[in-house]
């Protein structure tokens, strides 16, 4: 009988790099382990991620409405690694829904974000913060107080409703992707302070499992 | 020529951008390499224009733009199906010159330089995920899709407001040289796409 996963997560997330739309990472070429190899509009990549847990759970811990992000940055093309990640967790969550985050989050339980783990070189250290995440219609928006501030709006798609969307990519969030601008956008922690206003984003429901 | 017209059919574009950031920017993204050369190809299954029948007919196009593709300035050269009637290849040459309004209709506000049009042999073909385009002597061309995460159908961007087609399948240019009207570009290696259009005029 197979193994049922340890953990899953379902939710939305968006994020927003320094790229000029569209980040070349997701449909230029790939590597064998599908890591990406093009180089950042800017050279090097800053994105924040944000994730919201509509429902989600690790073992027998609930993880439902909690949220979390991951801030990373590659030198170069993503593909070639060396990346300083930083996260955040939701500060709602107790010690053990926190101590499951982080190690979701944090690459040590496989799915998606264990297969970047193995791209980092330096981790920043962790912090728990309020974090607010908003869905409206083709805007996302993400918030942690003093830290991060991003609003990204989906580019508006053929149908006069809903926005374009990148289908069947290689991408650790989602294979389906909206592609995205950003409206607002400031990240200042740690030795970053950027401002990708103007830049690519996006933004997906997600689904993760692992073990 | 203000009669009505449509077309539906199959279109291949083979550029020399590293990865195409002008469908999905509506052009106002800078070309990969700050120009764009690139030629397109339309397999047209079917297609009237006033009483004149256009269906089972190839068009393809030579296009070079100095800068972002919303700017213009476009340098523009027609390949029209030798099949072709006088009558069609009038309508062709309307429609894909941008004169017969439709989609196409804003390449009158862009092409700055027109090279004409040549009644020559194009063979469009597709099998998969693989499409062939061929002008003997000038084109020859083998266009891959890009395969997305599921490792079996190709990555696509869709719901665009692309005048060209709302979806996109996006590929390479596996093997992509054209040669006509002192251009030598060998596009081999480069961003590609393909989809179906379906267009109406004027």
């Amino acid at each position: 009988m197979p193994v049922p996963p340890t953990w899953r997560l379902a939710g939305e997330y968006l994020e927003n790099c320094n790229c000029a739309v569209l980040c070349p990472c997701i449909v230029g070429p790939r590597n064998e382990r599908g890591g990406a190899l093009a180089r950042p509009t800017e050279g090097h990549c800053d994105v924040p991620v944000v994730f919201e847990i509509g429902e989600g759970g690790f073992g027998a811990v609930r993880l439902d409405g909690l949220g979390a992000a991951i801030v990373i940055r590659t030198p170069e093309a993503m593909a070639a690694g060396n990346w300083t990640v930083g996260l955040y967790l939701d500060e709602r969550a107790d010690a053990a829904q926190r101590e499951a985050l982080e190690t979701i989050f944090g690459g040590r339980a496989g799915g998606p974000p264990g297969f970047l783990a193995s791209l980092v070189t330096t981790r920043l250290p962790t912090r728990v913060v309020p974090i607010r995440f908003e869905k409206d219609g083709r805007r996302r928006r993400a918030a942690i107080p003093g830290v991060l501030e991003v609003e990204i709006e989906g580019l508006p798609g053929a149908d006069g409703a809903g926005e374009v969307w990148l289908d069947n990519v290689r991408h650790f969030a989602a294979r389906r992707l909206a592609v995205a601008r950003a409206t607002r956008s400031a990240y200042r922690d740690h030795d970053f302070d950027w401002d990708h206003t103007g830049r690519n984003g996006h933004y997906a429901p997600f689904t993760w499992q692992g073990r | 020529m203000t009669e009505p017209w449509r077309l539906a059919g199959e279109f291949v574009i083979s550029c020399s951008c590293d990865w195409c950031p002008c469908a999905i920017s509506l052009g106002r993204a800078r070309p990969t390499e700050g120009r764009c050369y690139s030629w397109f190809a339309f397999r047209v299954d079917e297609g009237q224009a006033g009483e004149v029948p256009l269906g089972r007919l190839n068009v393809a196009l030579l296009l070079e733009v100095p800068g972002k593709m919303a700017e213009g300035n476009y340098t523009l050269g027609l390949y029209l199906d030798e099949r072709a009637s006088e009558q069609q290849r009038r309508w062709l040459e309307q429609i894909f010159s941008g004169q017969a309004g439709g989609p196409p209709g804003w390449w009158r506000l862009v092409v700055a330089s027109y090279l004409g049009a040549r009644p020559v042999p194009i063979t469009y073909e597709g099998d998969g995920h693989r499409r062939r385009v061929t002008i003997p002597k000038l084109l020859d061309a083998l266009v891959e899709a890009e395969i997305g995460a599921d490792k079996a159908s190709p990555v696509r961007i869709v719901n665009i407001g692309y005048w060209m087609a709302p979806e996109v399948v996006l590929a390479r240019g596996t093997r992509s040289r054209i040669r006509d009207w002192g251009r030598n570009w060998d596009l081999s290696g480069r961003s590609a796409e393909y989809g179906t259009f379906a267009w109406q005029g004027p």
